[in-house]
Parts: C-alpha cells; structure tokens; sequence
C-alpha cells in the first residue's frame, strides 16, 4: 500500500514536471519546431489582439478586439493588433511577417492581411504594419508613412499604446472603405489593391473629344476647367498624347498615383498620355498632386520628379498648379527633362560670361604683350663657359614639424524617422513593412 | 670750332665711298668698286691711331675729355666745303647739301676711339622689311598707325656701347624643406622638415652691353640683344661710313651698376640652382654678392632707328643692324581691344552656358 502510494506521488510529481517543461516551451509555442499543428491560434477563432507586452487592460484589450473584428468581417482581410517585448532574435519587420504566417491570419487565396506589431524589447522598440498577399499594395510606403506620423506622437511621448491602437484601427476603417466605394468606371467587382494594369493606355486612337479635366474635387470654376482643357486639348494634339487632368476628394486606390493611373486607364484614354493629378484625401493626410504616364511619355516623365520641381515654385492655387504642371509636362514629354527655371538659365549666362571674360582678357593681354617689348633682367647669356666654381656648398639639416588634421567621421545617423522595406519571412512567404524606431 | 673730317673717296673715280652692310667692303656709289676696308685705310693715309679706348687711361684724363665735348662744334665738308654744325655725341654724319658721309675724326681719336664694332649685317631694305614684319600680325594695331609709318626715315646709326667684364664672387643662404604627407585612420598628417643651405662660389661674365648714350632709351638698347659676337671686329673708321655713328656721352662708371645688376641676378640664379637638391619650397635668406676685377670696352653696334608720330605720342622703334630683330612699343587701339575682349567671351559664353545648363538641372 505504501509502496504503491509513493509511486503515485511520484508520477503525479514527475507528470507536473512535465507539464511545466511543456508550458516553458512554449514562448515561441506558434512556431513550427515548437508546434507542429497550431491549435491555440490557426482556425476560425483568430484573436485580434494579442498582447504579449501586456500593456493593455482587459477592457482596453476586449473593446480593441471587437473594433478589428469588425475591419475583418466588412472588409473580409486578416488583421491583428500584436505588442511583444521580444522579439527572439529577429527583426520587428521579419517577427510580425512569421506572426501572421504561422497563426493563419492570411484571408482568402491571396492570403491577405496585416498586422500592427508594437516592440517593447530593450534596445529594439518601435512599431511596425506588416502586411502580406495584397495587403502589400494597400499598406504600401505613403500608407505606412501617414500611419506613422498619425500614432507617432501617442506612442513616442505620450506612450499611450491604447490611443495609438485606436487611430490606427480608424484609419485602417477609412482607408479599407474608400477601396471598397469605387467610382462606377472601374469595372465590376474590383478591389483597387488588386489590378495589375499595363502601362500603356486602353485607347487605340487619339480621341480629343474626350474630356480633358475631370475635376471631380470641385477645385475649378468653369473658365478656369474652360482655360485648362483647351490648353490640354492643343497639347494632345501637337504631342499626339492624350493629356488629362484629373481631380478627386478621395482616393478609391491605395495610393493617389494609382486612382489616376486607373481613371486613365479604364476610361480608355490612347495609349499613350498622361493624367495630372490633384487628389486631397483625409487617411492621405492631404493634398498630393503629381503627373502618371502611359506609353512613351511613362518613359519620359517616370525619371523626372516633376512634383519637386512644381514644390519648389511654391504655387498657391489649384489652378495656378494645374496650370503649371501641364506647361511641365508638355516640356517634360517635348525634350526629356525639366525646363531650368529663370534663375538658373540667368545663373548659367552668367557662369558663362565671367569664365569668357577670363579667358578673353588672358587672350587679350597675351596680345598687348606682343605690343610691347621686354628687355633682359639677367646675363646668363654672357656668362663664361666654365668659369663657375663652388667653392662651398653645405645642407644643414634643422628640424621638424608635424600638422594633423581630424579626417571627417560619419554622422550618427538620427533616429525617428520612417522606414519601408520588403523581404521575405521565416516561412518564405513575402511581407511588406513600414514603421519606427523609438 | 671747325675742324676737318675725314671722308673716304673712291681711288677710281673719287666719288663719296660707303660701307655695305654685311660684306667687308666699301663701294663706290657712282662707278660700283668695291675695296677692302683695310686696302683703303692704308691707301688714305688716316691719322695714326692713338691707343685703343682704355679706361684707366679715360679715367685719368676724364676731366680733358668731358671738356671737348661740352659744346657743339662746326665741321667743314670735305665734298662741298659746307659747314657742319653737330651737337657733342655726334661721331658720323651726312653733309645735308651734298648727303656726303662724314666721319668726325676727333671724336673718335684720343682715347676714345671704340676697341670694337659690330659691321651692320642688314641694310635699310631690310630692316625696313622688318619693321613691317614686326606691325604685321599685331591684332591691337590701330589700322592708321600702319598707314602712317614712314619707312624712309629709317636711319642706320653706330649706337656706343660699354661692354662690361667682370665676375661675380659671393655666397648666399637659403631655407629649403622638404614635405611629406601620410594618414592613419583618424588623422591627415604633414610633416615638414626645415634645412639651411650655403652655397658660395664665384663666375665671370664678358662682354655685357651698356648704352653709353643718353638720348637712347636704355630699355630700347637692352631689348635689341643678342648681338652676335663673333662678328665683333676691331674698330674701324672704314665700317662707319654709310652711316651715322654716335659717341659715347655717359660715363661708364655710371653704366656699371646696370651691368653688375645683371651680373647679380643671374649669379643669384645659378646659386639657387646649385642650392637646390630637390627641395619642395626654396627660399633666400640672405645673399652677400661682390662685383670683382671689372673692366671695360667701348663698342659701337649697329641699330636702325625709326621715330612715329601717332595721336600726339611719340612710337621709338630700334632694329638691331645685324639680326633685324625689331623692338619698341605699339600702339594699342582701345576700340579693337574691347572688341576682342567682348567677342571672345561672347563666343566662349554661350557653349560654356549651354554646359552649365547640363550640370544645374
């Protein structure tokens, strides 16, 4: 009996143990050589947030996850709120792509779906959304970069995670329903993350009946739409370009260039053209204007950074840049690069006539010189062959001197600022991801 | 004061005689016999030749010589009988009534006479070519100051020269260093190694030309070198003929300090050179240079002068009579200046603009 009690004391014992290995294994429990199968987190029940830097109440963290919730069930992607203050040796960007990988947020064929994963790792915080499958196009550089300074001051000063958290999920709202409200010219059942459209036009003629501004933003009166489209219609025709402008208060793309490019695009404009864009959006966090080419001038405008160049004349008005811009990239498409603006040409006369005039007046004197004549300083000439004589010649060595000078080091590099990157993750599969340091 | 010159005559036909540039000759202008110089010297019968130029000896007697030529003198011409009134310096001349040239013997006798001449080796033709030859070609030319030039006024004349010997002893001291550059990872480092260099040593010059005449830019004369020595000749009456001739008028002790520069400069250059072994910066510090054993001679060399009027300003030009080299100072057309100097930049600017364009976009 004695014997037999012991021996269940001891397996009961030995059985805990057990237990306590298995649960410390399982910090990394949803990676694969630590769980073959995923049962905590692969299936329907995906939880929505996952606060593994327990930062959150309880409450804070069940009112997030019924808010993500409802993102994935209207807009039918994965998406997760993940914090973690380790992040095992990986990178912020690499860790969230495998945490969406290994637990099974990806949505449909595509595998679509995004994380915002906050790292509290000593040495190694920041925040990052990391999509994968056509996520990747919505979530893209200028996404990331308006999510960033959206939840950069909560995060970095505040460090109120739960405000962050919030912003981040209205955006995501915001961003997700003007892709989801396309404007009837796209074709039937497209998500505007998902098309991969030529760079060519759809059109096979030139057509200048075709409307030339489409001022949906309302930013125009009638003559200025009246001015711009005849400028545009003469355009089009000397450069045998279809040139549009095109303006709009919401960007159904996921980025400004692409709602251009597809309004172009799928309203079969020729093949080769270009549409000026001014798109003001909220989620974009402003006014973006810029130039999306097809066919011969893409080659011609994709090089040039023709928004810069318009930044720089500081134009006040819609249509003082509209204006401008067109005028560009008629030059732009005309000779292949930017026109100098005036300062510069007078910079360049300029450079030009002061290096003529030096060169001229060395030119000259050498002329006046041969007006004149020069008469011998020295006798060398008359010097006798041979009646040098040395009769002492010494070296004394004296001293030395030594001057140095600090080479120039390379700068620290400042920290805060925004990054973007692609890459692959420990399963594989391609993520991109954008975020901060703090 | 008039005394008789002396004046050559053709033995044939007794004719005014004249030396022709570049041979050893003097022709007869009217029957066309050349004689050697010296055939004739002997057949003429000059005055002995008192001793050559010496300078102790002019030394001595300077207060006598500068005295015979404080005033003008009157000569009477040995063709025509005209008289001659010549100013102090004058050695050789023309007769203005019959062109007769004339060579004033007293003015080259006793002690004064030059120990050397240089004959002319180009005639009035063709130092005449070269004085064109030297407008040619001048961009900043005014274009009437071409027009103007009146080649026939080109003169032939002996200008009087001091030809100075001497040597040069000295020692000088320069500072010299020497330069060497490395870096390591954190710095760039120059190190520079400071040295004392003595030289000392001593040389001889010949034969440096001093204008001797004071109405001759001494410039003008200096610019006209080289002459070629080895044509140097000893001084003859003979080779003056044909040409004017000038005496000296200027001291030599007051032309040897022009000399003795020229000696010092080139002695501070050959000790510079011997000095430096290399060095990266070379730098004089001090220099401590002596004029030894100088002596002198007296020369007449042959240059044709011709004096321009242009725009109120007076344009001196000086051939030298045995190389043609021509010198003197042109004339610059303010007009045609501004022209080059806006037309070239004008045509470099707008290439040069056209590429700055490239850069600046």
């Amino acid at each position: 009996m004695k014997k037999t009690l012991v021996s269940l004391i001891l397996a009961f014992f030995l059985f805990s143990l057990c237990l306590t290995s298995v649960s410390a294994a399982t910090v990394e429990y949803w990676y694969p050589e630590n769980q073959p199968d995923f049962q905590d987190f692969h299936g329907e029940n995906l939880p929505r947030v996952v606060d593994n830097a327990e930062i959150l109440t309880d409450e804070q963290e069940s009112e997030l996850s019924a808010e993500v919730q409802y993102i994935v069930d209207r807009y039918n992607i994965g998406y997760v709120i993940f914090t973690d203050d380790d992040n095992h040796g990986l990178s912020k960007e690499v860790y969230s792509a495998d945490f969406l990988y290994y637990n099974g947020y990806g949505v449909g064929d595509t595998y679509d779906a995004v994380v915002f994963y906050l790292s509290l790792e000593e040495g190694n915080r920041g925040w990052r959304t990391t999509s994968i499958g056509n996520c990747e196009n919505i979530f893209n550089s200028t996404v990331t970069y308006t999510i960033d300074e959206l939840v950069d001051y909560d995060i970095r000063t505040n460090r109120d995670y739960y405000t962050a958290f919030k912003k981040h999920i209205a955006f995501v709202d915001s961003l997700m329903s003007n892709l989801s409200d396309t404007p009837d010219w796209y074709p039937e059942g497209t998500l505007t993350y998902n098309l991969d459209r030529e760079d060519a036009g759809r059109g096979e003629n030139l057509d200048l009946s075709k409307p030339r501004v489409i001022d949906n933003g309302g930013y125009f009166t009638d003559k200025e739409k009246s001015e711009l489209s005849e400028k545009l219609k003469e355009y089009s025709k000397s450069l045998n370009c279809d040139l549009i402008l095109f303006t709009d208060k919401k960007c159904h793309a996921p980025t400004p260039y692409i709602y251009a490019g597809d309004y172009y695009y799928y309203n079969d404009y020729y093949k080769d053209g270009a549409v000026i864009y001014l798109i003001n959006d909220e989620y974009l966090g402003g006014y973006y204007y810029n130039v999306c080419g097809f066919g011969k001038a893409y080659d011609k405008i994709s090089n040039i950074d023709i928004a810069d160049y318009l930044y720089k004349k500081d134009l006040k008005t819609p249509y003082d840049l509209s204006n401008e811009c067109i005028k560009t990239v008629k030059y732009v498409i005309s000779h292949n690069r930017l026109p100098l603006p005036t300062k510069k040409i007078l910079l360049c006369i300029l450079i030009g006539y002061v290096i003529g005039l030096i060169i001229s007046l060395i030119y000259v004197s050498t002329l006046k010189r041969k007006m004149r004549f020069v008469s011998p300083v020295d006798a060398k000439e008359y010097l006798v062959d041979g009646s040098y004589i040395v009769h002492d010649k010494s070296v004394d060595y004296l001293y030395t001197t030594v001057t140095k000078v600090a080479k120039p080091q390379d700068n620290d590099r400042s920290g805060g600022g925004s990054s973007f990157s692609s890459g692959s993750s420990s399963s594989g599969g391609s993520f991109s991801s954008g975020g901060r340091d703090f | 004061m008039s005394e008789q010159p002396k004046s050559f005559k053709c033995p044939s036909c007794g004719s005014p005689i004249v030396f022709v540039s570049g041979s050893e000759n003097l022709t007869c202008n009217n029957c066309g016999n050349a004689y050697p110089v010296e055939a004739l010297i002997k057949a003429a019968d000059f005055e002995a030749e008192e001793s050559a130029f010496d300078w102790g000896d002019y030394k001595r007697n300077f207060e006598e010589n500068k005295q015979r030529f404080e005033n003008t003198a009157v000569y009477i011409c040995g063709s025509c009988g005209a008289q001659i009134e010549c100013d102090k310096t004058t050695a050789a001349t023309k007769c203005p009534y019959c062109d007769n040239v004339v060579v004033l013997s007293d003015r080259i006798d006793g002690g004064l006479k030059p120990n050397y001449v240089v004959p002319f080796a180009i005639d009035t033709e063709a130092a005449k070519k070269a004085v064109l030859n030297h407008f040619s070609g001048k961009k900043l030319l005014p274009n009437d100051f071409k027009s103007l030039h009146k080649l026939s006024k080109i003169t032939g004349i002996y200008v009087p020269f001091w030809l100075f010997d001497g040597g040069i002893d000295g020692k000088m001291k320069f500072r010299g260093t020497r330069i060497r550059h490395y870096s390591d990872r954190k710095y760039d480092y120059t190190e520079t190694s400071y040295y004392n260099i003595y030289v000392a040593g001593e040389m001889r010059f010949e034969k440096i030309p001093v204008d001797g005449s004071e109405r001759m830019d001494d410039d003008l004369m200096d610019a006209l070198e080289p002459f070629d020595y080895s044509k140097l000749v000893e001084f003859n009456d003979g080779y003056l003929s044909g040409f004017l001739a000038d005496r000296f008028d200027t001291d030599p002790d007051l032309s040897l300090p022009r000399a003795e520069n020229r000696m010092n400069v080139s002695a501070e250059g050959v000790f510079r050179d011997t000095a430096d072994e290399g060095f990266d910066t070379l730098s004089e510090e001090a220099s401590a240079l002596k004029l030894f054993d100088p002596s002198v001679k007296y020369a007449l060399l042959p240059v044709y002068l011709l004096n321009m009027t242009y725009k109120g300003n007076n344009y001196r030009f000086a051939v030298n009579g045995q190389t043609g080299k021509v010198v003197g100072e042109l004339p610059v057309s303010r007009a045609k200046q501004w022209l080059y100097t806006l037309g070239i930049a004008s045509a470099i600017a707008a290439p040069v603009a056209f590429i700055a364009t490239w850069f600046l976009r």
